[in-house]
């Protein structure tokens, strides 16, 4: 393995066979956009911090048996899980808070009124929201997720895609009032 | 919190969609101009640069009045290089065969934050020499990335585009890669490009820059216009501004620069009328630090002037912003 560049295939090998250096290759991999996942959603550093140590925890019981075809999202994502379970547990707590909240609260208010107390129910949303995800294209998709998945402000993408402000804030703005009227036709 | 969890739904979704963002917004990958086209202005100073480099190929201590007589420059109009400049650009020469097609690159010039490199190929193209702007193609796929310069407390965040453009009848790409992190080095980075071609036949080239980058901050705390510019950070090829304020929207308007012989230049695409530049931000609880970048290779002009210049960070005795002219020196 070269210094700085562990490849995907040899690392899942290095979990598959218990190798603890797996933990210290993907944390050299991908540790440093982890991190910057988990404090885009959580204002405490320490809190962010250990989220990532329990998505490499998550990732050493789950990966031999997941075998996630790429590496990346799979950790990006068990990062994210593990944010918001503890963004949630410190709401409760009354303390706390951070950039993110502003773009889960965003996307809270896509959910149409005829919803707002329906019973959770994870799987159906989730296919609702891939039908809504499926129907836009590769720009608007990356433009929406990168706002409410990866939680990056108005201003970072932007900036990432070469577009103004202005235009992103639009298309924000329009994709959100889209998926408000997507859920709540799924609804009717 | 609501019955309904949009925020846990679309953290369970496919992740071929992040995987696909990931690559969309940290450009991960890119085949040609013209897939990179909403990058335009990140890529000019690559296109710029490029000039230069086709230049000084095998003759890096070329002087500025050499440079000056070629047509790259002439097509984009640059006025002039600098000695710093040309120390900046270092000849690597590491071939390698991609399918059918022979791979090399040339010429890389190395920034603190930002590399350019310069890469030929063997393939034939029926096209006068110049950039090939306006049309989707090209051949390969190049991505590139540093291995040693981001550790857990660095923003991973970094952005890589390429151009195209034809040279005696062949294919050539301009590549460049920035990292958003303003504590990285790139002058001793242990760098790692990916040059892949249609059918996925992929080569790998790799070396360590060794190259002491300059590089310079200067503290400004001065409020302008309720923003307060917190300094301003020069390296070889770029200006970045930092400033912060209380508003979230704010902007951070560069309306000219001064040198020490007294010329003023303006930084636009359109001489004279300010840009707003785009750039990053971190903001908390309505408080946001704001960053805009601008190229020192090719971004600035005297008005009404289309000859583009390489501007020597030291010259820049004062900078104009939102309206407000600070000395720096």
């Amino acid at each position: 393995m070269k210094e700085g560049f562990p490849n995907d295939n040899q690392i899942l090998e290095l979990f598959c066979n218990g190798s603890e250096s797996a933990l210290e290759a993907v944390s050299k991999k991908y540790g440093a956009a982890m991190l910057r996942l988990a404090k885009s959603i959580l204002s405490d550093e320490q809190d962010a911090e250990e989220c990532v140590n329990d998505a490499y925890l998550s990732a050493w019981q789950a990966v031999p048996a997941a075998k996630p075809s790429n590496l990346k999202a799979y950790l990006l994502q068990s990062v994210r899980n593990a944010a918001l379970e503890r963004l949630r547990s410190s709401r409760a707590k009354k303390r706390g808070g951070g950039v993110a909240v502003s773009s889960f609260e965003e996307l809270e208010e896509c959910i149409p009124d005829s919803r707002r107390e329906e019973p959770g129910d994870n799987e159906k949303l989730r296919l609702q929201l891939e039908s809504f995800l499926a129907g836009l294209s590769a720009e608007k998709r990356a433009i929406f997720l990168g706002r409410f998945w990866f939680s990056y402000s108005v201003t970072e993408i932007a900036w990432k895609t070469g577009k103004s402000e202005k235009y992103i804030s639009n298309q924000l703005y329009n994709l959100k009032r889209k998926l408000r009227k997507h859920l709540d036709r799924k609804e009717g | 919190m609501n019955g309904l969890d949009l925020s846990k739904a679309l953290t369970d979704i496919d992740l071929r969609y992040v995987e696909e963002t990931d690559e969309k917004i940290n450009g991960t990958m890119s085949g040609n101009a013209e897939r990179n086209k909403a990058r335009r202005r990140f890529l000019r100073p690559a296109l710029l640069a490029a000039c230069l480099v086709v230049l000084l190929a095998g003759t890096v201590v070329a002087g500025a009045k050499a440079l000056k007589d070629s047509h790259f420059l002439e097509m984009l109009g640059i006025k002039d290089s600098s000695k710093d400049l040309e120390k900046a650009v270092i000849t690597k020469d590491l071939t390698a065969k991609v399918g059918d097609m022979t791979v090399t690159v040339e010429n890389i010039i190395v920034d603190k934050h930002i590399i350019y490199a310069e890469i030929s190929t063997d393939y034939a193209l029926d096209k006068p020499d110049g950039w090939i702007t306006g049309e989707t193609g090209g051949h390969l796929e190049i991505s590139g990335e540093a291995g040693n310069v981001l550790d857990e407390h660095s923003y991973p965040g970094y952005m890589q585009g390429v151009s195209r453009f034809c040279k005696d009848g062949k294919q050539w790409y301009w590549y460049v890669i920035e990292y958003m992190d303003e504590n990285v080095d790139l002058g001793h980075a242990k760098m790692q490009l990916t040059v892949k071609d249609t059918e996925n036949h992929k080569v790998v080239f790799e070396w360590d820059n060794n190259y002491a980058s300059k590089s310079e901050v200067i503290p400004v705390n001065r409020e302008v216009d309720g923003v307060t510019i917190l300094d301003i950070r020069f390296s070889l090829t770029e200006m970045v501004i930092k400033a912060e304020s209380d508003r979230e929207a704010y902007g951070v308007t560069l309306d000219y620069i001064k040198l020490d012989d007294g010329t003023v230049l303006y930084y636009s695409e359109n001489n004279g009328v300010p840009v707003h530049n785009s750039g990053d931000g971190t903001g908390h609880n309505g408080h946001m630090v704001r960053r805009a970048f601008y190229t020192l290779l090719s971004g600035f002009a005297e008005k009404d002037s289309n000859e583009w210049q390489f501007v020597p960070y030291e010259k820049i005795v004062s900078v104009s912003i939102n309206g407000t002219e600070i000395p720096i020196r």
